[in-house]
């Protein structure tokens, strides 16, 4: 494939851009710059959105139920048939979780709209239920916390 | 430089594969369903009207546009892989793909993410390979395309690094013990969990560095393919390993990819940037 020098030039240039961007938007926030972050979150997010966190800086040290009570029993949602219904349960648990630790209650609108579309029965009360690990090096025991939700 | 046409083919039939096998595996399993349930959310911009189409429909009109989206996205995937790629073909599997993705994000991985990223790499590389004017583009949407690859690994690792359980060693016990996950049984071998974690976070800081010669890189890409496949099936997204998968395939070598191909035996590779 015959590449012109200039054309060779502008390649370098645009994959080392697009490659620099992309980095100042993933890695970590401490470690770029406020103003390149500014911009790398303008060039990034309408297309090349993505961020490489899982189980990252730290795995949750809680694991994750969503619970809610009707017919006057308290039931898990992940108990929900369907593959993709349980994984989206147990992923918007996580962002429920999320919104806990930063003290947002009543939960957010999206979020309090995509849990209650993912009941097929009349839900009088949710409530968030974590088993959490007290001492890394024993990670099995686990302390369980439940946290009533509010949803909007 | 001698332009890879082998590792261009290669990478884009095994893009093409993984976005075909998606779309149909999302619609027996009933992603319309679930992108009905999910109200329109992330990250919007300049682009929102196209990228965010889906999630923008009104909520009872989505389930059946999700599974007509489904559908022609399975319907240009085979198509591109059996009459060969076009510039535009490219650019409606990466429009689908994103319009898709951003509806369904409460089933979403990381790599989706990378799936979206790497199909617009394919487009430049499918304009590049059809449009002579613009033939430069191809080698951008390659190296695109390639580092994209070294950018996961490499900021997952910052993160991982500036965590406490990673470097403590502590990380893969607590992921095992978590009944969302699994593996338990880990913790009865002593020392198996933090020889894990250390392993993993070795494997991730090191990769972008052991691709560049050719023998750590056949190395470190079959480690990849392993690591993926192990905690694909480990958190339940086998699709996320092999998105992983197909994007080791822009790495391969031209002689390797062309022995691949032929291991493949399909004869006739995919027609976009194959000049």
């Amino acid at each position: 494939m015959g590449t012109p020098p200039w054309a060779r030039w502008a390649i370098i240039a645009g994959v080392a851009a697009h490659t620099a961007l992309i980095a100042a938007y993933t890695l970590p926030a401490t470690w770029v710059p406020g103003r390149a972050r500014i911009v790398a979150e303008w060039y990034a997010r309408p297309l090349f959105h993505q961020q490489w966190r899982l189980f990252a800086p730290d795995p949750p040290v809680c694991g994750c139920d969503l619970q809610v009570r009707a017919d006057g029993a308290w039931r898990s949602m992940a108990d929900a048939p369907g593959h993709l219904r349980r994984r989206a349960i147990t992923s918007l648990c996580r962002y429920v979780q999320g919104e806990v630790q930063a003290g947002r209650t009543p939960l957010s609108a999206p979020l309090s709209t995509a849990l209650r579309a993912r009941t097929e029965v009349p839900v009088t009360a949710w409530r968030l239920v974590e088993g959490c690990v007290t001492d890394p090096q024993r990670p099995a025991h686990r302390d369980e916390r439940i946290t009533g939700l509010t949803l909007r | 430089m001698t332009w890879p046409r082998h590792t261009v083919a290669l990478f884009q039939r095994a893009l093409l594969w993984w976005t075909l096998g998606w779309a149909v595996a999302m619609l027996v399993l009933g992603l319309p369903a679930e992108v009905a349930a999910t109200p329109a959310i992330g990250p919007a911009g300049g682009f929102a009207h196209l990228t965010h189409a889906l999630a923008r429909v009104p909520a009872p009109d989505r389930a059946p546009v999700c599974a007509a989206v489904l559908v022609l996205l399975a319907g240009a995937s085979a198509d591109g892989l059996w009459r060969g790629l076009r510039w535009w073909s490219a650019g409606t599997v990466a429009l689908l793909f994103h319009a898709l993705m951003h509806a369904a994000w409460p089933v979403g991985h990381g790599g989706m993410h990378l799936m979206a990223n790497l199909l617009l790499g394919n487009v430049l590389l499918a304009i590049g390979g059809s449009v002579r004017p613009l033939q430069w583009l191809a080698p951008v949407g390659l190296w695109a395309v390639r580092f994209q690859v070294l950018i996961v690994y490499a900021t997952t690792a910052a993160h991982k690094l500036t965590g406490v359980h990673w470097p403590g060693g502590t990380a893969v016990g607590i992921v095992a013990t978590d009944p969302g996950f699994g593996g338990a049984a880990l913790l009865a071998v002593p020392g198996l969990a933090p020889a894990l974690t250390w392993a993993a976070l070795a494997f991730q800081v090191t990769f972008p560095l052991m691709v560049w010669w050719r023998t750590t890189r056949r190395c470190w890409l079959a480690m990849g393919a392993v690591f993926h496949l192990l905690t694909g099936w480990w958190i339940g997204v086998p699709e996320m390993s092999l998105a992983f998968i197909a994007a080791y395939t822009a790495w391969t070598s031209d002689p390797e990819a062309a022995r691949m191909l032929r291991w493949c035996a399909r004869t006739r590779p995919a027609r976009s940037a194959v000049r």
